[in-house]
């Protein structure tokens, strides 16, 4: 889609989710964000903003999987060149309702049908390799699409034996979820898969309320001048990205730091050790994202909310405030 | 409160088509405007339109100059008609590949008729789809015959306009005239909206932001260039006011109005009701923390009995439903690949080998020949999604009683419910009316807080409880869901349907609406929650051919334990 993004920096508000978004473009290994809130809280513009903030990759020009290097485009592709291409960060929307075939691929009909040749037609999943994979109304999608989301996400291969056709490809993507908790909760094997959970809730402060509305007015009657406004604070972000992105795997973890994670995630009684590493991963990009060269309780603190509130053991009956139990925790471990 | 702000809760602002005043908005002309305002500025989404078939609505499309070229869509609408995709009717007559464009690129502006039947998925892409720009409008005319009914939110939060024109008479309407100039809203005017948006208590923020862009469409339409507060006071009605979720309350206007202003005419008839009721009633109620709920253990057996005498339902055992997506697999059908079904390869192939010869394919060279008929579609059988409908009573007479233990047990089955990813709905009648607190849904956070809100006080209008649980019943069967209905009052109706209150009357209604849910197949069981068991509860239990339960004082689990047997097995 060609449609003109709005500016992440001109986003108001929305600390949170925006931090949350942008340790994944840091440290893509976090593995993904959920974003649960109410209708029109600009959780698509986020979205759509961070597509256009993130900086270019380069592919082979051709590779529906979005390859980085020639060897490693997979045999079944016939329209991949040679030439390497730099293209932005791919951020493929699954709508819901999306059939199987969409998502995984399957046998090209029309060439079949009109060639007699049996080829394959890539679908979300290799569009969205190396990028993200955007689910809107993520609570409300079907079944069957999630567990293969899920087989897909795990494993960062996509494998497709159907239709007489039998192949792989990579599909390593950023998931991210966006959906609305009245209408319906999410199983908790996919929530567990995220990485980052934030709620985002409309500002309740007028002013903010004024401001957001005021720069979406000015943006939609002319998108060109308002990207302009916002486009020296936009490529200031993109550098601290890129900046924090090459330094993130240099950041020290202390042993106390460990300590604090895990004890953290005890203290929560989250179920496995996704959650230790989650929080580690993403306290590391926070502080990579700030500057830091190592990671201190503040980075924890910052990244415990958004790592562990999808992570609690749930008693389905009890509704207390998840981000509520995850600060008295921290302020309970860190006295 | 800023001068702008009071100017704009002024009451002409708000205030219903029903009050008798000589400057009443008229339902009909805000419909032809918010028309004109899309057609003026299609980045306003579109409309919703409460309408059934009917002379109101003919005169409003008759009058409306909508941007050519219009189409009408219907919710059955494929992805490929929508958004365009290969042609393969042509690409197998000619053998070559034919692209051909959705409705989407190709209106001017789009008709959806019937929206309440638009299922989420089409709803999330039609309103992705009008969300982008140069998109064209969207006419949703939603013909629901009932409150619950309509279009998904996703997409009518995308339509700046609600309109209704339920019970409006037709009648001749100007067309409207194109807009002669062009209007911006100023800071103040944005500021404005977002105040009245917040008073009203409209959270989603793309509200006032459809508000601000119909203000100077408007503006644009009666040929100003700035802003007036004519076109603030339309935005607000037409955009703001319908998603109002409460009644501002403005000393001024109050000290003018002694009645509580009416609810903005397009306001969740659900919410205004229990926002009224329990501010009238607050007094004489009691809101009941919920406990445990006991109940003997040999009430599993008693259960298990009704079951195997076959008068029950198995669990997460919904109606079979055949599907084009999952499933068992059926027998392939001939059809057309598109979003209905994916295509049968083998079956097509075994359809098209036996003509090879008279088309001059196979050995003969040039690869098979497949003609349309040959196409075969796979078919599933597919089990639908179970709804257990909670019917609660919570009378005062109830409320005395068990309404805490009551509450304790819906939980308790609630979080069954939750992990056979069932969805729930929950109806409470107390005083002359039943009210649907919650709609079908899977969330259990929204379950718990409406019905830990639930007040408990008044008569017992159990004909109108089982009427409106069979009500929710129908449109989930309607939309594909397996409803299973469970009651649980002290049986002591006092209420007759029509909200007299009448012993006799009372009892024979809830009779005959339980022999209404009988038929239909919806019987769960009926859980008697009055200190000693109601006879009269057993007749209704039989007669809506669900198992009985009293609730006894007793273990905590064996209540959902013994719903579960009910339900399930």
């Amino acid at each position: 889609m060609s449609r003109q993004a709005f500016p992440f920096s001109a986003i108001v508000g929305q600390e949170e989710m925006k931090r949350a978004l942008i340790w994944t473009a840091i440290d893509p290994t976090i593995g993904g964000v959920l974003i649960f809130g109410d209708r029109g809280t600009g959780k698509s513009t986020a979205i759509r903003a961070l597509a256009a903030l993130l900086p270019v990759i380069t592919a082979v020009e051709g590779c529906p999987c979005n390859s980085a290097k020639p060897a490693d485009v997979p045999d079944w592709v016939d329209t991949a060149g040679a030439k390497r291409v730099a293209i932005p960060t791919p951020v493929v929307d699954l709508p819901l309702g999306a059939t199987e075939e969409r998502v995984v691929g399957a046998l090209d009909i029309e060439r079949a049908m009109l060639k007699g040749e049996t080829r394959f037609q890539p679908g979300l999943l290799a569009r969205a390799n190396r990028g993200y994979l955007y689910i809107d109304e993520v609570n409300l999608l079907d079944d069957h699409i999630v567990d293969l989301l899920l087989d897909v996400a795990q494993t960062g291969e996509n494998v497709v034996e159907r239709d007489g056709l039998s192949l792989r490809h990579p599909a390593r993507f950023i998931l991210v979820g966006s959906g609305n908790p009245e209408e319906g909760e999410l199983r908790p094997q996919l929530l567990d898969r995220f990485g980052l959970s934030v709620d985002v809730a409309s500002p309740t402060d007028i002013d903010a309320r004024i401001e957001v509305v005021k720069r979406r007015d000015a943006f939609d009657r002319n998108p060109a001048k308002f990207l302009k406004k916002w486009a020296r604070e936009d490529a200031d972000l993109r550098d601290a990205v890129v900046t924090a992105k090459a330094k993130v795997n240099k950041v020290k973890a202390s042993k106390s730091a460990l300590g604090d994670c895990a004890a953290l995630c005890l203290h929560l009684g989250s179920d496995g050790l996704r959650g230790e590493l989650t929080l580690l991963r993403a306290a590391r990009a926070e502080a990579a994202f700030t500057g830091a060269s190592s990671v201190t309780r503040k980075h924890i603190s910052a990244a415990a909310a958004p790592a562990l509130r999808h992570r609690l053991r749930r008693d389905p009956l009890d509704d207390t405030g998840a981000a509520t139990r995850v600060e008295r925790a921290v302020s309970e471990v860190f006295g | 409160m800023t001068p702008a702000l009071r100017r704009g809760l002024s009451v002409r602002f708000l205030r219903s088509s029903a009050e008798p005043m000589d400057d009443t908005p008229d339902p009909l002309d805000d419909a032809r405007l918010a028309l004109a305002l899309v057609a003026a500025d299609p980045s306003l989404g579109g409309v919703w339109l409460k309408a059934r078939v009917g002379p109101a609505l003919n005169t409003v499309m008759d009058a409306a100059d909508l941007p050519a070229p219009v189409r009408r869509i219907h919710p059955s609408i494929t992805d490929e008609q929508l958004f365009g995709g290969i042609d393969l009717e042509a690409a197998l007559a000619t053998g070559a590949l034919r692209q051909r464009e959705g409705v989407i690129a190709r209106a001017g502006s789009i008709i959806l008729t019937m929206a309440e039947r638009c299922e989420a998925g089409l709803a999330a892409r039609l309103a992705g789809a009008i969300s982008a720009p140069d998109a064209p409008p969207l006419i949703a005319i939603d013909e629901a015959a009932d409150p619950g009914e309509g279009p998904p939110e996703s997409l009518t939060e995308c339509l700046a306009f609600h309109v209704d024109l339920t019970g409006v008479a037709g009648r001749e309407l100007e067309p409207t005239e194109a807009a002669t100039a062009v209007a911006t809203a100023s800071g103040e005017d944005i500021e404005t909206l977002v105040k009245i948006a917040a008073v009203l208590g409209v959270n989603s923020l793309r509200a006032p932001t459809f508000a601000v862009r119909a203000a100077a469409a408007a503006a644009g339409l009666a040929g100003r260039t700035a802003v007036a507060e004519d076109d603030i006071a339309l935005a607000v009605r037409l955009a703001l006011a319908p998603r109002a979720t409460r009644t501002p309350v403005v000393e001024e206007e109050t000290a003018e109005k002694p009645d509580t202003p009416p609810p903005p005419q397009d306001q969740e008839p659900g919410d205004s009701e229990t926002a009224q009721t329990s501010d009238q009633t607050a007094d004489a109620e009691s809101l009941t923390e919920a406990e445990a709920a006991l109940l003997p253990d040999d009430l599993l057996a008693l259960m298990a009995g009704r079951r195997l005498r076959g008068t029950l339902t198995g669990a997460g055992v919904g109606q079979k439903q055949v599907s084009g997506q999952r499933g068992r697999p059926l027998p392939s059908r001939p059809g057309r690949p598109g979003a209905a079904g994916r295509l049968d390869m083998l079956a097509t192939l075994r359809a098209a080998a036996p003509m090879q010869r008279l088309r001059g394919g196979g050995d003969g060279g040039g690869g098979l020949k497949f003609r349309k008929e040959d196409l075969r579609l796979r078919r599933y059988q597919n089990r639908r999604e179970r709804l257990v409908i909670f019917a609660v009573d919570l009378s005062g007479s109830a409320a005395r009683a068990r309404l805490a233990e009551a509450k304790g047990a819906v939980e308790l089955m609630l979080s069954r419910a939750y992990e056979d990813r069932d969805q729930i709905a929950l109806v409470g009648f107390r005083g002359k009316t039943a009210e649907v607190l919650l709609p079908p849904t899977r969330s259990l956070v929204m379950t718990k807080k409406r019905l830990a809100e639930a007040m408990g006080g008044g008569g017992t209008p159990l004909a109108s409880g089982l009427a409106a649980a069979f009500g929710v019943a129908e449109r989930a069967k309607g939309a594909g869901m397996t409803p299973q209905i469970v009651t649980l009052t002290d049986g002591r109706a006092n209420v007759a349907l029509d909200g007299a209150g009448d012993r006799t009357r009372a009892a024979e209604d809830a009779l005959k609406l339980a022999r209404a849910i009988g038929a239909s197949g919806y019987g769960g069981c009926v859980i008697d929650t009055g200190r000693r068991p109601e006879p009269k509860l057993t007749d209704l239990a039989a007669a809506m051919d669900a198992a009985y339960a009293p609730l006894p004082h007793a273990s905590p689990n064996a209540v959902s334990a013994a719903v579960t047997a009910a339900l399930a097995g």
